[in-house]
């Protein structure tokens, strides 16, 4: 049941702005990948202080987002410390943001639209655009609200350090792979939802030999022969020819997917 | 006789295999066929099989001995299908039709019935969603990939490189020859299997 087909009008689109949810995984050995938020957490609590099931499909947005209501919601955003009630014919603008890539937005009900896969994840790599972000899209609500509001107050997951496990492919490095990816920290660099470019000291490879492609996951630190590591992001390819040489960890990737380019991340070898 | 097994954890839910001298295709669908109830994606690829996990199976001791005990029982060399066969029917009009058949030293019509006279089979699917590397039945058919590859190659266009042949499922960049095309969609996003072709699957290609 949808609440409103066009409660909100895409004024602005910003950039690479999309609508998330937790994607569609299982499609990777017929070359789909799973796409999906950049931050799961962020996503539920977000949902959660709107009252909305954790799952719901959100907006993920790289800032410069306008939209316009064309009826009342509840909506908040990455770093509003509550949700705000916008009237008909406001403007909900969300800007760039200094220090996170993506900023989500959630609104209560949901974002609705016609699901892929069982899915409303737009995948950039595919191709995959269940809910058009383009100015003058019009966006709609579900019916996702379960709850009411929980108070969600300012996120309280500690940032300090990106737990790391070991890949398959660290024996292409000539120096052992865990001990120099947490020898000192790396700054982020480009990105798209794709993956983060990591600069920093040089990585070295063992070698020049070309490895046939193989299968990746979220999070896996591929090391091409310029020795600058790159880490996947939820609209990787599913497979790949670099090796890969760590992986971070699940509960620690929104740091590296969300942090804002030029920021510092101190990869440690996780423990459990 | 088997050779031992290498296999690698890639992160805290997946675990990567190298298969030797087994058929990744094979040692994908016997794992798909026994895991089912734990592995949410099983990735052939060149010389290696992905298993993603639905959770922390990948850490568990008994998921490797499980996964000894069925790489034990595929035997090197064996090339195991899913059963299913799919017919693309094309024309073979392809803008590199005359100049593949001038290159591997046979006329044209020999190129289709070469083309057209066994099922290939899917050994993975790379590149991008649905493009199935479909190993060529017929050693005569392998070429080196086109010396500049193309902008775009439209969906649907039948090629051959590199010991393969496969059907570009949506528009792209492509570097393989393009033999003919054919209208049948290798990609729909909207239906329940998207890809028309699956690793494992047999493709036979009738000239149309």
């Amino acid at each position: 049941m949808t609440r409103a087909a066009s409660a909100l009008e895409v004024i602005n689109a910003g950039w690479s702005t999309s609508v998330q949810d937790l994607g569609r995984p299982g499609h990777a050995a017929v070359g789909l990948g799973a796409a999906g938020t950049v931050d799961p957490v962020g996503m539920a609590r977000l949902n959660q202080a709107v009252g909305n099931r954790p799952d719901a499909p959100i907006i993920e947005t790289g800032g410069g987002l306008a939209l316009r209501a064309h009826t009342p919601v509840m909506c908040i955003a990455t770093g509003w410390m509550a949700p705000i009630a916008f009237g008909v014919g406001e403007t909900i603008s969300i800007p760039v943001s200094s220090t996170r890539r993506w900023s989500q937005v959630a609104i209560a009900g949901g974002i609705d639209g016609p699901s892929i896969l069982g899915s409303l994840s737009a995948d950039t790599a595919a191709r995959i655009v269940p809910v058009e972000m383009i100015e003058g899209s019009a966006v709609g609500l579900g019916d996702a609200v379960e709850a009411a509001p929980i108070d969600v107050t300012a996120d309280v997951r500690a940032t300090g350090v990106v737990r790391v496990w070991p890949g398959p492919r660290g024996d292409y490095l000539v120096e052992d792979a865990l001990t120099s990816l947490c020898r000192e920290p790396f700054t982020l660099g480009e990105a798209s939802r794709v993956g983060v470019r990591l600069t920093g000291r040089r990585l070295a490879r063992a070698d020049a030999q070309e490895l046939p492609s193989e299968g990746l996951v979220p999070g896996a630190i591929q090391v091409p022969h310029d020795g600058m590591p790159i880490v996947m992001g939820p609209d990787h390819p599913v497979t790949g020819g670099y090796p890969v040489v760590g992986v971070v960890d699940p509960r620690d990737l929104w740091l590296v997917w969300c942090g804002a380019m030029g920021a510092q991340v101190r990869f440690v070898p996780r423990v459990d | 006789m088997s050779t031992s097994i290498d296999v690698r954890p890639m992160g805290p839910r997946a675990l990567l295999i190298s298969t030797g001298d087994r058929d990744a295709a094979t040692v994908a669908i016997a794992i798909r066929a026994q895991m089912a109830d734990i592995a949410l994606d099983v990735v052939p690829a060149a010389s290696t099989v992905l298993i993603r996990f639905k959770d922390a199976a990948a850490l568990k001791d008994e998921t490797r001995s499980t996964l000894t005990a069925i790489l034990n029982n595929v035997p090197a060399g064996e090339q195991l299908t899913t059963g299913r066969t799919i017919e693309v029917s094309v024309r073979y009009d392809g803008e590199d039709l005359d100049e593949v058949a001038r290159q591997l030293d046979m006329s044209v019509a020999e190129l289709v019935e070469a083309h057209t006279a066994q099922s290939h089979r899917a050994a993975f699917v790379g590149f991008s969603p649905g493009f199935a590397y479909l190993s060529i039945a017929d050693p005569r058919l392998t070429i080196a990939r086109r010396a500049t590859p193309r902008i775009r190659v439209r969906a649907g266009s039948v090629a051959l490189a590199a010991g393969y042949t496969a059907v570009y499922p949506v528009e792209s960049p492509g570097g393989w020859h393009i033999l003919g095309h054919t209208q049948e969609r290798m990609w729909d996003p909207s239906r329940t299997d998207p890809a028309l072709i699956a690793p494992g699957d047999l493709v036979r290609f009738v000239a149309r």
